[in-house]
């Protein structure tokens, strides 16, 4: 469909989802069949997350966002690269290096680095992985990585602007916002967008897990592992359980009282807000609440192992037990309907003590994310539960100082896996060093196209009007890469 | 029985979509046609392509004859234009558009209405300067207050409706305090004006509220969203920005000494180009200091500069003139009349500023303070640092004996060092150098000429040298005791470690220890990891308390005088890309600008904006006032008023309106007054059956609007509600708790949150300091703005972190103990204190039924609060009197919190 129409297309479902309040239930039903977004039972007015069907059968209804902020080295853990050995101390051509732009390297002194990993295949499928990520490695069959994707944002903000909200500006929505705006959300208790974090959040903030314009029914909730899961979820000292209960039962009669004389079905849904709070106050605690893992599930994903001595900067003492945690939770809040986890986690900006701190980082992220990965397959989960590994940049095959390297925007690896994905597949060629795409490369806008794909949106109608224009994930472009989904 | 009733909402819906036969007055090009020809045919018959020599963007082309011969359009006669032929056509080959839907018969109706009446290609409705209108007559002119109630009242009768009743005083007041001051009106200024029955009393009290201070906090706020105003830098490092809030207040006073909007706006886009600039005049240019600034390392400045202007010139775009100027960035915009070449033409006024920090005259009081935190915090980095230093010395000798041995080797050269300067002081400036090597010159931290003085010998020496070191000797004094003060024994170098002193007497010297300084010498051994760890952890938490010194100085902008940029066009917005060179100035479709000197400048721009011809910037800004009002504008996009904003819901108001505001000399409190003081304003918000179908989203009027007050204001009632609320006017940011797991999520800098002391702590929300990566959570949950961008309209959500952030954040917690203990120390009488509660929080009476409620909730919770008093004496927390069972006391708190929560206390209606 061209821009334009799907402009106006769009424009006339939004006044008749913004005015649904005024209109009777069957017909708005009837007017969203037309435009190929139903609510089947519920009125959106009331419920803005009420659960909607896809503009087609996808085959994902929830996803794990791995989100390894900072700038995985790709060379050392995704795209190996034998030729980038071998010219290991040389000089890029100048040609190549033209138009290109660094954060801290300086062009006339780069030379090329080559990789201390060692890389194998793995699988059936053969896919070569870096002994780093060895458990990771153990299911290429799942995933489908792509070893071309590339954006145009060498800053660590704007990038990570860029892979949340498809263009690198504030106030869009993310990932997360779409699809709970998009499909609603599953859940009865819990909120449809959570954000996980071990540690070290993104140097985005809040950003990467905004809704934009949209209204905060559709933002990221921040999940913590210390203290209330969910902010202010405990109730007050001294309330308990029956005594919050009856509160929220007198809110509700004196909230009652009041609709009948103003009569705005506002005030209802206010009272179900609270109702809905009541409800999260025990559902949050239970998801938490690990204890009915069997050992076997706690010690696969590594609950409560050691961490090593964090010389990497800013770790605290716990943290591979806090990823292996975040992870195990992540597949818990998918069986109980959560639509989409981000799990955040920054420090894998190696400018320098790359060697080391890669290591520590792939240490921590290996065994849990290869036990999630295999864990929601067991469970017969993985088929429609979309994992995804990502983050804003790779990093140059040039190397910066004597053990790091600096920011690459050009060409990085990311992997999708579960959720209709075709697994044990390679797609995208990066040239010699790893430096871009020789083949099929993959814009992180085509990246996202795909991820909505694969729930069954089609990205070019998954729209918004704001200030005049029709806004989406995609920005203005996005092609779903149709090799890596089943 | 299901099914009529769902054929006649259909009906209904069908009804109002298509709103019966297109009237001739009704059509507007640029409103009505404009919009048609760019969504569904300029794709391939516009600007861009003209397929079969058909195009609609210039009149000429669309009147004239195609490849076929045939006339898309012939002025006058529909019959006859191709055009509608095409796109009524039933035959899909010959159908136009060819792609995606008909047009609709509304569509095709305006297009036959509007070709009949010539096909005029005339301009958008508000890119005309307003005009003052004929106030319409009305039927029922005795619910009429003033002017306003006509343009409303006529539209409404027109459709057979009429005003609601006016609310109830009571309910008045409180709607009234809440949109003026964002306060809840005492209970006593309620009953007076109750029982005043004169006929200016309501006027008394709006003229009262205008003129309180607290206005300025709740219109300034208004105003902050637009200049996305905030405390940090935002982006990665999300630095301070030292004294953002001098700006703020700046705002406040503007909005409290009613300075006429003219002003405002001039001082804040071009106060430092006025003559002879005051310092509040500079502080206004702070509005583009508010933009997000990356402070990031390894950033392509050039790239970010263009970034902050992109943004300078789109919020002047949004904030003023309600256009999406910032479509142009990247292409001329698709619907507006304003061409990309426009745009930086434009972005040209903004390209010379800079940035100027300016010292804050006068201000002594900050001076000393910086200084004294400045430092403070030196004093504390240098034993920070030695006691890392110490710590790695230990590391690196791995045993206290070798440590020592290492510190006396160590003392022993300073020794000999202090000693050979003491021999060159003695020896005087001619012989001092004898026997100095390069190397040591360069330890001693001699200049490079003084080295080359010194290994010059005696007699070879320029007199020039011989002056410098004659002038350099004394300095070895200093010199020499430096030194001297590096030599420190074992003891003296453990003192900054806080050790006891048993065990400071065992490192520092062995032999006479004990079997316990032996064990706890062994203990302080293997704690030397973990101590490290702390004291780099310490280093690096004070490198965050560095970038939050209260530096004393002012954002402001300037115009550079010396390396004056030139203004490229930027090819797709690419700052790369540098096209054309353009100069500043104004997109065409708008009266010129006029210009005081060579070439046009901030000040020119400012003025044009604000020039009475200007058709837009009091239209947007009568619209702002009107939204805070009524929950929507008449113009609902607010951002918007190009072709692709909504309509206005009364056109000939907003006009009338707009031209009160700028013959009244841009006076805003009279412009609120008149609004308040209209019968429109005064209505009941209350639901009409006969409204459902007709106006559903209440664009009529002909009731008021029910809406939840803004992120800030439920807190501002909340401790209002509690007799909390601290009432100071401005000053620096405050810090309400938060939980240090909010308070942890910074990424490179945590973000440091010292919690205020009381009273400072119960201030209001707006003074809440405002992080942009991790803002507040008790205001975001409320939908206020991330200030990142310029925000014309806040959403209104509702959602169940809200719900949890009123029942259980001890902030809110606190608001509801301290409610508690106000209703349990009122006069006896659970029911009277019950009512004095809804007179406080609602300024109303509750109901019976209300009441049972209540008291039903106060017995329950009574009862288990006497079973479980360990449990009421937590929930009372500091709230205790003494005076008060704290069963009692507890059950006066949950049905404080109970109130507190409900819909009605955080909703204005």
């Amino acid at each position: 469909m061209h821009p334009l129409s799907e402009y106006q297309h769009q424009t006339r479902r939004e006044f008749l989802t913004t005015s649904a309040s005024g209109l009777g239930g069957a017909a708005l039903t009837s007017m969203l069949h037309q435009e190929g977004l139903a609510a089947p039972v519920a009125n959106r007015s009331l419920n803005p997350l009420a659960a909607r069907e896809a503009h087609f059968a996808g085959k994902a209804k929830a996803c794990i966002f791995i989100f390894m902020a900072g700038g995985p080295s790709q060379v050392d853990l995704y795209d190996p690269k034998p030729v980038l050995n071998t010219r290991n101390g040389q000089k890029m051509p100048a040609s190549m290096l033209k138009d290109v732009e660094f954060a801290f390297v300086k062009k006339d002194k780069a030379v090329l680095k080559g990789s201390l990993e060692r890389f194998r295949k793995r699988g059936e499928c053969g896919v070569e992985y870096s002994d780093l990520i060895p458990q990771i490695g153990s299911c290429a069959d799942e995933i489908a990585l792509i070893r071309t994707v590339h954006g145009e944002q060498f800053n660590h903000h704007p990038g990570q602007l860029l892979l949340s909200c498809g263009k690198a500006e504030l106030g869009r929505p993310t990932i997360g916002s779409w699809l709970l705006y998009g499909l609603g959300s599953e859940s009865q208790n819990l909120p449809g967008y959570v954000v996980l974090t071990a540690g070290r959040g993104a140097s985005g903030g809040s950003s990467n897990w905004s809704s934009g314009f949209l209204p905060s029914t559709y933002q990221g909730v921040s999940f913590r592992d210390t203290g209330d899961p969910v902010l202010y979820l405990s109730n007050p000292p001294g309330v308990h359980r029956g005594n919050q209960r009856r509160t929220l039962d007198a809110i509700s009669r004196l909230n009652e009282l009041r609709s009948g004389k103003m009569r705005d079905p506002e005030i209802a849904s206010r009272t179900a807000q609270y109702e809905l709070a009541f409800r999260m106050q025990s559902a949050a605690p239970e998801l938490t609440d690990l204890s009915g893992e069997t050992q076997a599930t706690l010690d696969a994903y590594g609950i409560g192992r050691k961490t090593p001595h964090p010389t990497a900067d800013m770790q605290s003492g716990d943290t591979y037990h806090r990823y292996a945690a975040n992870c195990l939770l992540a597949r818990r809040m998918v069986e109980r309907g959560v639509r989409f986890i981000n799990i955040v986690h920054a420090s894998w900006d190696q400018h320098g003590n790359l060697k080391h701190d890669l290591a520590w980082n792939c240490g921590m992220a290996d065994q849990p994310i290869a036990a999630l990965i295999r864990d929601l397959k067991q469970r017969g989960m993985l088929d429609d539960t979309l994992v995804v590994w990502g983050s804003e940049f790779g990093r140059t095959p040039l190397g910066q100082g004597g053990d790091g390297r600096d920011h690459h925007p050009f060409a990085f690896s990311m992997w999708m896996a579960g959720g209709g994905v075709k697994g044990g597949t390679v797609h995208g060629q990066t040239d010699d060093v790893g430096w871009a795409p020789v083949h099929n490369p993959v814009h992180v806008n085509d990246f996202q196209a795909t991820l909505l794909h694969l729930f069954g949106l089609e990205h070019e109608r998954l729209s918004v009007n704001h200030r005049g224009l029709p806004v989406r994930l995609t920005n203005l472009d996005g092609n779903v890469i149709q090799d890596v989904i089943n | 029985m299901i099914a009529r009733g769902l054929i006649r909402n259909l009906l209904m819906v069908l009804a109002v979509l298509i709103t019966g036969p297109v009237m001739a007055a009704d059509v507007d090009f640029a409103r009505d046609i404009q919009p048609i020809f760019a969504k569904r045919c300029f794709a391939c018959h516009g600007p861009a392509k003209r397929e079969s020599g058909v195009a609609f963007h210039l009149r000429t082309l669309a009147v004239g004859a195609a490849e076929s011969g045939e006339r898309a359009i012939v002025p006058g006669n529909p019959g006859a234009s191709e055009l509608l032929d095409r796109v009524t056509a039933d035959d899909e080959t010959e159908r136009m558009p060819p792609k995606g839907k008909r047009l609709s018969v509304r569509e095709v109706g305006l297009l036959r209405v509007w070709i009949r009446q010539g096909a005029p290609y005339a301009k958008h409705w508000s890119f005309v300067k307003p005009a003052r209108p004929e106030i319409p007559d009305v039927k029922h002119s005795g619910s009429v207050q003033n002017e306003i109630d006509h343009f409303i009242l006529a539209r409404l009768e027109s459709k057979g409706l009429r005003l609601s009743p006016f609310v109830d005083r009571a309910k008045l007041l409180r709607r009234l305090s809440l949109d003026l001051v964002g306060l809840l009106p005492r209970a006593a200024d309620v009953e007076s004006f109750r029982n005043d029955t004169s006929e200016r009393a309501y006027e008394n009290v709006v003229d009262r509220l205008l003129a309180s201070d607290h206005f300025g906090e709740r219109w300034g706020r208004h105003w902050l969203d637009l200049a996305r105003y905030a405390d940090t830098f935002g982006y990665e490092r999300d630095d301070v920005r030292p004294n953002a809030w001098r700006y703020r207040d700046w705002v406040i006073n503007s909005f409290n000494r009613n300075q006429p909007f003219d002003q405002f706006v001039i001082e804040q886009l071009a106060g430092d180009l006025l003559d002879r600039p005051s310092l509040e005049q500079r502080i206004a240019t702070g509005l583009h200091r508010m933009n997000i600034k990356n402070n990031e390392s390894g950033i392509n400045r050039e790239d970010y500069r263009n970034r902050e202007m992109v943004d300078r010139v789109n919020t002047t775009g949004t904030a003023l003139l309600g256009l999406t100027i910032g479509c142009g960035q990247c292409h001329s915009h698709k619907y507006d009349p304003i061409s990309q070449k426009e745009y930086y033409q434009f972005y040209a006024f903004f390209n010379n500023v800079e940035e100027k920090d300016v010292d804050i005259p006068g201000t002594f009081d900050d001076r000393a303070r910086y200084q004294h935190a400045l430092t403070a915090y030196n004093v504390r980095k240098k034993r920070l640092e030695s006691q890392k230093e110490l710590l790695d010395e230990f590391h690196k000798h791995k045993s206290p004996a070798r440590w020592r041995d290492s510190l006396a080797e160590i003392n022993r050269e300073w020794a000999m060092l202090s000693k050979r300067i003491e021999t060159a002081i003695d020896k005087g400036p001619d012989g001092w150098t004898a026997g100095l090597t390069q190397v040591e010159s360069v330890a001693w931290g001699l200049t490079k000429d003084v080295v080359a003085a010194v290994s010059t010998p005696e007699d070879k020496r320029a007199n020039e040298q011989v002056r410098l070191l004659k002038k350099f000797h004394p300095s070895l004094k200093a010199k020499a005791s430096e030194v001297f003060a590096r030599i420190r024994s074992p003891a003296q170098r453990l003192e900054v470690l806080d050790l006891d002193e048993s065990l400071k007497s065992a490192l520092a010297a062995s032999g006479s220890d004990t079997k316990e300084q032996q064990a706890a010498v062994g203990l302080f051994w293997v704690s030397l990891d973990s101590r490290l760890d702390d004291a780099r952890q310490a280093i690096r938490q004070l490198s965050v308390q560095k970038r939050h010194l209260p530096k004393p100085y002012l954002m402001t902008l300037t115009e550079a005088v010396k390396n004056r940029r030139r203004t490229h066009f930027l090819i797709r917005g690419d700052f790369k890309k540098k096209g054309e060179e353009v100069v500043a100035g104004t997109p065409a479709v708008f009266r010129p600008l006029s210009v005081r000197g060579k070439v046009p400048d901030r000040l020119d721009l400012a003025r044009w904006i604000v020039s009475r011809d200007n058709p837009l910037t009091a239209r947007v800004a009568v619209n702002h006032f009107w939204s805070h009002l009524f929950g929507s504008g008449i113009v609902s996009s607010t951002d918007d008023f190009g072709t692709q904003g909504e309509l206005p819901s009364h056109s000939k108001l907003l006009d009338w309106l707009a031209v009160e505001l700028v013959e009244s000399d841009w006076d805003r409190k009279q412009l609120i007054k008149t609004i308040v003081l209209s019968a429109t304003y005064q209505q009941t918000a209350r639901r009409r059956e006969d409204l459902k179908v007709v106006d559903p989203e209440n664009r009529l009027l002909a009731r008021q609007s029910r809406f939840r007050v803004e992120a800030e204001i439920v807190r501002d009632l909340f401790l209002n509600a509690g007799d909390l609320l601290h009432p100071k006017i401005g000053g620096p940011t405050i810090h309400p708790a938060i939980p240090s797991a909010v308070s942890d999520i910074g990424y490179k800098y945590k973000t440091r949150w010292i919690v205020s002391s009381k009273p400072e702590r119960y201030r209001r929300g707006l003074y809440i300091y405002f992080k942009r990566t991790n803002p507040y959570p008790s205001l975001t949950v409320f939908d206020s703005p991330e200030s990142n961008l310029c925000l014309a309209k806040r959403n209104r959500s509702n959602t169940p972190l809200q719900a949890l952030t009123t029942l259980n954040d001890p902030v809110f917690v606190e608001c509801a103990q301290a409610l508690g203990q106000v209703l349990a120390r009122q006069p006896a009488g659970t029911e009277s204190r019950i009512q004095f509660a809804a007179r406080k929080c609602l300024s109303r009476t509750f109901q019976p039924e209300e009441v049972r409620a209540l008291l039903t909730l106060y017995q329950a919770e009574k009862t288990w609060y006497g079973q479980h008093p360990d449990e009421a004496v937590k929930l009372i927390g500091d709230y205790k009197d003494k005076n008060v069972p704290p069963r009692e006391a507890a059950a006066w708190v949950a049905v404080a919190r109970t109130i507190l929560n409900l819909d009605e206390f955080v909703t204005r209606e």
